[in-house]
Formats: C-alpha cells, sequence, structure tokens
C-alpha cells in the first residue's frame, strides 16, 4: 500500500541521475582545461569580436574585380583535378567496396585486410597526405590529384560497402536459385541495385573534391587556393576576397549540379 | 517408381545446441504436390531451403534425380540446383530491372556471363519467357521495371522465373504469405495448374492449413524439426493439425473467410491467367 | 524469327548517349589542365631513394608530438562545444517546419550555405590575416566550420523526423519552447549525438590540416618536420597521427552506440 508521501516520489525518469551528473561534470571539466591550456580568453575575444568583424570587413572589402579574367585557369584546374580524382577513385573504391562487403566476399581475412588498409586512407587528413605526397614526389598537378585519390577510395569504400551491405540478402538468395555463378550474382543481382547509392556517394564525393582541390595549393600541388594565398601574403586583400567569392560560386555551382542529377537519376 | 528427391537422416545445427531439424527421412516421387506445413520455427523454411542447398545441412544424404547433391560443391552444384525451381514469401526479384530480365535469370545457368551482360540470351529462351508472361496475365508489364508491379503481379513473375529453369522441381517457400486474400488464391491455383500440366513435382510451405487441404496430393506436417505427420490430406484431422501447432495456435488459418475463394478458383482453373483481377 | 527485346525502346540508346557524355567530361579534364607529366616520371627515380629514407622512426620526437596532439584535441573539443551551444538554437531556429519567422529561415540558410561553401584552409588564411597566429585563431576556424556542419546536419534532422511530432504538440497548444525542448529534443537527440561525433572526429582532422597555415597543434609540427626534411620525425608524425585517428574512431563509435543503446 502507498503512503501518501510515496505518492509524490513517483519518477518519471528512470536513468540514473548520478550518472548522467557525471558524465556532464566531466566534459565540463575537459572544456575548461581546454580553455586553460590553450591559453584562450573567451572574455577577450568577445569584447574583441565587434572589433574584428569590422577588422575583417575593412580589410577585406571592397572586392578587387580586375583581374577576374586570370584566374580562369585556375578555375579549370580545380573543377578538372576534381573531375580526374573521382572519376578514378569511384573505380578503385567499387573494388574495394566489394572486398569489404559481407554479402559480396565470404572470406574474413581479405575483408580485414582491406577494411584495414582503407582505414588507413580514410582517417589520415586530406592535406596531411598532401603534404606528404608533395614531400616523396614533388609539387605538381599529379601529386595533387594523387592525394585525392588516396583520400577519395578511404571514403567511399567504406560508403560504397556499407551500401552494398544493404542490399537485401533474399534478392540474391533468388539468384543463387536459379543457379546463378559469383559474378552473374555481382552484376545481376548486386550492381543493378546498387546504383542509387553509388550515384549519391560518388556526387558526394565529386563536391568534397573541389572543395578539396582548392586548397591543394597550399601544399604546392596547384588549385585556385594557392592564389588566395599568394594574394593575402601580398597584403592584396581585395582580390583575395575576390577569389573567395569566385570559389564560393564554383561550389555552389557544383552543388546545385549535383542536385539537379540526384533528383533525375536517383528516382 | 524411384524418387526423385529421396531425404535421409537430414540433420542441420545452428550454433551448438539449436538444432532446427531432427533427422527427417522422406521421398518425394514424380507429379506430388506437396504441402509442408507447421508453425513457424518448426523447420520449414530451413528444410525446403536444404534441398536446393541454399543452407548448407550439418548431416544426411540429398539423392535429388539419382544425384548425392550433399557432396557437390561449384559448377556441378549449380548445375544441379538450376533443375530445382524456388519462390518466395517476398517475391526476392531485383526491384529495378525489368520483369523480363527477371524471367530470364532463370536461364542464368545455362548463359555466359558476358552474353547476360548484353541482354544475348538464346531466342528460344526469350520466347518462353514471354510465353510464361503471357499466361499468367503479364504480357502488358514486360518493360516495366519489377518493383512498380503489385505483390501479387511480383509473385507471378517470380514463378515465370523459376519456371524458366525448366525444373524438375519446383519449391515454394510461403509463397502467398504476403499477399492479399484474392492474389493468394490466384497464385495457388496457378501453381497447382501448372504442377497438374507439367507433371511438376512441388513442394510448398504454407501456414493456411485449408489451402493444403485443397491443393495437396499429400501433406507433410513437421513440428520441432521432425516430420510428426505425412498422407494424404483427408488423413489431416483437425486434432492432428492442433498437434503439429501445439503452442503457437494463433498461427494455424483453418477457414478462409474469404467467401469469394471458391468463385474465383473457378475461373482460374480454366486458364492460368487471372491478371486483370488483382491490379 | 523475329527478335525479342530484352530492354524497353530508346534505353539501350540512353544508356550509350550517358556513357559518351560521362567519357568526354573526363578526356576534356584531362585536356585542360596543365599535368607535368614528363616532369612526375622524372621524379618517380628519387621517390625509392626518399621512401627508403622515411623507413626510420624517431622515438625523440613522441613526447613533443603527444603535448601538440593535446593541443589539436582541444581545439577541437572547444570549439564542438561552442558549436553545439550554437548549433542548438540556430538550427531550431531555422527549420523549415518549425521556425517562427519563415524569411529569417531563410536568410540565414543562406548564408551558412555561403560559409560552407568556402572550405576551412580558406577561412583560415583569412582569419589569421585578421587575428594574427595563435590558438584564437585555430579556434575561430575550426568554430566557423564546426557550426556550419552541425546547423546543417542538425536542421535537416529535425526537418525530416519532427513534422509528425510538431503536430501533435501543436494540436494540444503547446509554445515553440516547450515543443522543441519536450517534443523535438527527445526525438532528435540519437541522430545529434551521431552528428556531433563526426563532428569532432572531423574537427581533429581539420586542427590537424589547419598546421599548413600555421596553427599549433600536431599539423604544425608536421609542417614543421617536412620543410627541415628529417625523414625520421615525418614518418613518426605520420604514424601517431595515424593512431590518433584511429583511437579516436574507436572511442566516438563506441560512445554513439552507448547512448543509442542506453546506458548500461
Amino acid at each position: 500500500m502507498m503512503s501518501d508521501q510515496a505518492i509524490h516520489k513517483i519518477p518519471i525518469d528512470k536513468r540514473d541521475p548520478k550518472k548522467i551528473f557525471a558524465v556532464v561534470a566531466i566534459i565540463f571539466a575537459m572544456l575548461i582545461f581546454a580553455v586553460i591550456y590553450l591559453k584562450i580568453s573567451f572574455i577577450e575575444m568577445f569584447m574583441g569580436l565587434p572589433s574584428f568583424v569590422l577588422f575583417f570587413f575593412e580589410k577585406f572589402f571592397p572586392p578587387s574585380t580586375a583581374n577576374l579574367k586570370q584566374y580562369i585557369p585556375e578555375v579549370i584546374n580545380t573543377l578538372g583535378y576534381a573531375v580526374i580524382s573521382t572519376y578514378i577513385s569511384t573505380i578503385i573504391a567499387f573494388i574495394f567496396g566489394i572486398l569489404i562487403s559481407k554479402n559480396t566476399n565470404k572470406f574474413i581475412t581479405l575483408r580485414v585486410i582491406t577494411r584495414g588498409f582503407v582505414n588507413v586512407l580514410r582517417n589520415i587528413p586530406f592535406i596531411i597526405w598532401g603534404a606528404l605526397l608533395v614531400y616523396i614526389f614533388g609539387v605538381g598537378g599529379i601529386v595533387g590529384i594523387l592525394a585525392l585519390i588516396l583520400v577519395t577510395i578511404g571514403f567511399l569504400s567504406k560508403s560504397y560497402a556499407e551500401a552494398i551491405d544493404e542490399i537485401s540478402e533474399e534478392s540474391l538468395e533468388a539468384l543463387r536459385a536459379n543457379g546463378a555463378s559469383y559474378l552473374q550474382i555481382l552484376f545481376h543481382g548486386i550492381i543493378p541495385q546498387f546504383v542509387p547509392a553509388w550515384i549519391h556517394w560518388t556526387l558526394f564525393a565529386f563536391e568534397i573534391n573541389v572543395r578539396s582541390s582548392v586548397v591543394l595549393g597550399l601544399v604546392g600541388a596547384g588549385g585556385i587556393g594557392v592564389l588566395i594565398d599568394t594574394n593575402i601574403n601580398l597584403f592584396k586583400y581585395g582580390e583575395a576576397i575576390t577569389i573567395v567569392a569566385v570559389v564560393v560560386a564554383i561550389v555552389l555551382l557544383t552543388e546545385l549540379i549535383t542536385n539537379l542529377i540526384r533528383k533525375r537519376f536517383v528516382n | 517408381m524411384n524418387p526423385l528427391l529421396s531425404i535421409k537422416n537430414l540433420v542441420k545445427v545452428y550454433g551448438k545446441k539449436t538444432r532446427a531439424l531432427n533427422s527427417i527421412s522422406i521421398d518425394f516421387y514424380p507429379g506430388e504436390f506437396i504441402v509442408v506445413i507447421g508453425p513457424s520455427g518448426a523447420g520449414k523454411s530451413t528444410f525446403i531451403r536444404c534441398i536446393n542447398r541454399l543452407v548448407n545441412p550439418s548431416e544426411g544424404e540429398i539423392i535429388f534425380d539419382q544425384n548425392h547433391i550433399e557432396k557437390l560443391s561449384g559448377r556441378k552444384l549449380r548445375k544441379e540446383c538450376s533443375k530445382i525451381g524456388m519462390i518466395f514469401q517476398h517475391y526476392n526479384l531485383i526491384g529495378r530491372t525489368n520483369v523480363i530480365k527477371n524471367v530470364l535469370h532463370g536461364q542464368l545457368s545455362n548463359t555466359p556471363l558476358f552474353k547476360s551482360l548484353f541482354g544475348l540470351y538464346r531466342h528460344e529462351d526469350k520466347q518462353e519467357a514471354v510465353e510464361l508472361l503471357k499466361k499468367v496475365g503479364l504480357q502488358d508489364e514486360i518493360y516495366k521495371r519489377a518493383d512498380e508491379l503489385s505483390g501479387g503481379q511480383m509473385q507471378r513473375v517470380g514463378i515465370c522465373r523459376a519456371l524458366l529453369q525448366r525444373p524438375k522441381l519446383l519449391l515454394a517457400d510461403e509463397p502467398i504469405a504476403s499477399l492479399d486474400p484474392l492474389s493468394a488464391t490466384i497464385v495457388m491455383q496457378q501453381l497447382h495448374t501448372i504442377s497438374q500440366e507439367k507433371n511438376l513435382t512441388c513442394v510448398v510451405n504454407l501456414h493456411q492449413v485449408d489451402y493444403a487441404k485443397k491443393y495437396a496430393t499429400r501433406v507433410v506436417g513437421i513440428k520441432k524439426g521432425s516430420v510428426v505427420f505425412d498422407g494424404p490430406p483427408s488423413q489431416l484431422t483437425d486434432a492432428i493439425i492442433r498437434d503439429i501447432y501445439e503452442g503457437k495456435e494463433s498461427q494455424m488459418e483453418l477457414k478462409n473467410t474469404n467467401g469469394m475463394q471458391s468463385e474465383i478458383e473457378g475461373e482460374c482453373s480454366i486458364q492460368w491467367a487471372g491478371g486483370s483481377n488483382d491490379e | 524469327m523475329e527478335h525479342i527485346r530484352v530492354t524497353s525502346k530508346g534505353s539501350i540508346s540512353k544508356a550509350i548517349f550517358l556513357i559518351l557524355i560521362l567519357a568526354a567530361i573526363f578526356i576534356a579534364a584531362v585536356k585542360l589542365i596543365d599535368l607535368d607529366i614528363s616532369k612526375f616520371f622524372e621524379r618517380l627515380k628519387n621517390v625509392s631513394e626518399v621512401l627508403k629514407r622515411m623507413m626510420a622512426v624517431d622515438f625523440s620526437v613522441v613526447p613533443d608530438t603527444l603535448l601538440n596532439i593535446v593541443t589539436s584535441l582541444a581545439l577541437a573539443l572547444l570549439a564542438l562545444g561552442v558549436a553545439i551551444i550554437l548549433a542548438l538554437i540556430l538550427s531550431f531556429l531555422i527549420a523549415s517546419n518549425i521556425t517562427p519567422n519563415r524569411s529569417l529561415a531563410i536568410f540565414i540558410k543562406g548564408f551558412f550555405a555561403i560559409i560552407r561553401s568556402v572550405p576551412s584552409l580558406v577561412w583560415g588564411l583569412m582569419v589569421i590575416a585578421s587575428l594574427g597566429f595563435g590558438n584564437v585563431s585555430g579556434f575561430v576556424t575550426i568554430l566557423i566550420f564546426a557550426v556550419s556542419y552541425l546547423v546543417k546536419t542538425f536542421t535537416g534532422s529535425i526537418e525530416e523526423t519532427g513534422g509528425d511530432v510538431i503536430e501533435a504538440m501543436r494540436s494540444t497548444g503547446a509554445s515553440w519552447a516547450k515543443i522543441v525542448y519536450h517534443g523535438l529534443l527527445p526525438l532528435c537527440i540519437t541522430a545529434f549525438v551521431s552528428w556531433i561525433t563526426i563532428c569532432f572526429e572531423s574537427n581533429v582532422a581539420e586542427s590537424i590540416g589547419l598546421g599548413i597555415i600555421g596553427v599549433g597543434g600536431i599539423g604544425l609540427l608536421l609542417t614543421q618536420a617536412i620543410s627541415s626534411y628529417d625523414y625520421a620525425q615525418t614518418t613518426t608524425i605520420v604514424i601517431m597521427i595515424c593512431l590518433l585517428m584511429i583511437v579516436l574512431e574507436l572511442v566516438m563509435t563506441r560512445i554513439k552506440n552507448r547512448i543509442k543503446f542506453g546506458k548500461q
């Protein structure tokens, strides 16, 4: 029998309040540690915010459109790097994707090795790959494309593998009952069902590659980013912001096109 | 008469303890229409999938057409199993591929990869595919994507695909469980007619016992991995059915609540096509 | 013998057309860019030399590296913390199904789309030009990246899954704040946690990458090792970065699963 007192104590939450409190406290502690360790003063930042915004607009505006035409070759370079690297990566990533997915590769050792290799490619940030490859191979467009390819393979292989994993095993079961060979099941069963995901991820990779190839120049591998850096170093801020605007235009345009393609083909 | 399919001491163990199939021995003869009944989890699905090696048995022999298929692997296994057609509860078609290509998958075991990729199947195969689709009433949907069809239509495509294998044995794992009563009746009727016309042995998993009684020449009841009943439908009393479904009575469907059933069956038994009804 | 087609009329020619266009794009790209292929192959001869020299490991740089890892992690964490707060507020204000002011929402969404289209290294260049080198610039740059990412993903989740809950709660007469706090927040929290873990991993990657332009952290250390042609140090630092990212991914996956499937 519940007493009147007990009725008031009906909890509406089953979770352990002490645990939640502990977790939140730890997170707070880590944040405060970070602030102290980095020697960042938030108060200074807050107070400095208006002057930073003013300063920023003063320096970088008005944009100077004098040399607009000179940027065109670099724009083409940027887009071209993205196109080439996406094309090459998609083929290689598809093969890796098949090797990583349980649906298509029954040999667990091979799966684990491929996944490990792909993880190494994925986990190293793109620009570090760029720096490393320039270190090894020297500067140049090809090196930049190579860096893009490595990173994109890392990203796409995992995404492709996850998409292949999601293909229903039942439809593949039917093909097995029909007596189809492994390759036939791959081409008639897996690939048709994989196409929408393939389009989605490949377009996504292309968008990322356009952004990445903008900054490739910062490690000496070409791309419009190099112009931004040079102009800033020469204190030509107006020019720099114009180029940034050009970059924004390219990226937004790319997004627009990829969205259109998506709507058209992934019905 | 030699049995078409002879199963001896079939055992399937999952993990270390779960005995899905408990030493089943049974023979199936040409021309029979066998319906397997039993509650879910009894082992019906496992049993039927062991026959064409979609599931590999732990022990036992499977002798199909005088061949020990439990010992085969690779190309030889595929060749033998291509003589066994199968239709599934969820139709298992390739949604984005069109109807006729799905049906032609039935002949993949006899078509080299390269040719199949470009649709270069043999003319006889393509012709027979179109004929089969006509017979089930789908001649207007040949180039439609499979996922644009209704459930009943998809199952009929599945039947055509299995039949294109020109099989000696047709397996069906709960073929009507996902269909509305109207489509279900059409599909069962067509299966039965095909079996009789082509003298094709059929093994069908069903949990609707009334369909079992209506169409089967022989009923097999499986309970907890063992065969507990094997005989003509006339011997299948309500008491035996209750025993098979002991503990899971909610899964029995003794009486069909759809009064239209017998009318439709009358129409269907004359020809196969019933396509216009279930769109 | 009449020919029976396997595909519907015109789909073969459409397919061929598509392939031709794709091929044309690729060929155009290759022709239009200045690729110095000959130079590249010349330098290939030196590659084996360089790789041999990179096979060494220099453990003396490890303590420095660890300190820098802490810096990078701290920057990433701090930016994440602030970004979460900002993104939570903003995304509930601009999600189309619950925004109090449509035109403001569209304006802010456009604003963030533009912010997102500038790659973070470019932001880094501009922030450093305005604020100088130092941790503050690093923090601000990563913050810009993190906020725009979280705002996009949070808003996406709210718009995708919130519709029914909002409808139901509106019919009970709940205010905007109540709908957000009692309805949408519990609904979206697992998706949000997913986005947050991904954001943290990306933040760490960004913070490493920003080292190229001078932001403190392990990226800067690596850049310095590379410019001084210290092969052994470079290799060591790269290996440590690799280990860091792998450990990070494992930890994040664990946290994600813990929260998804309930605290044990």
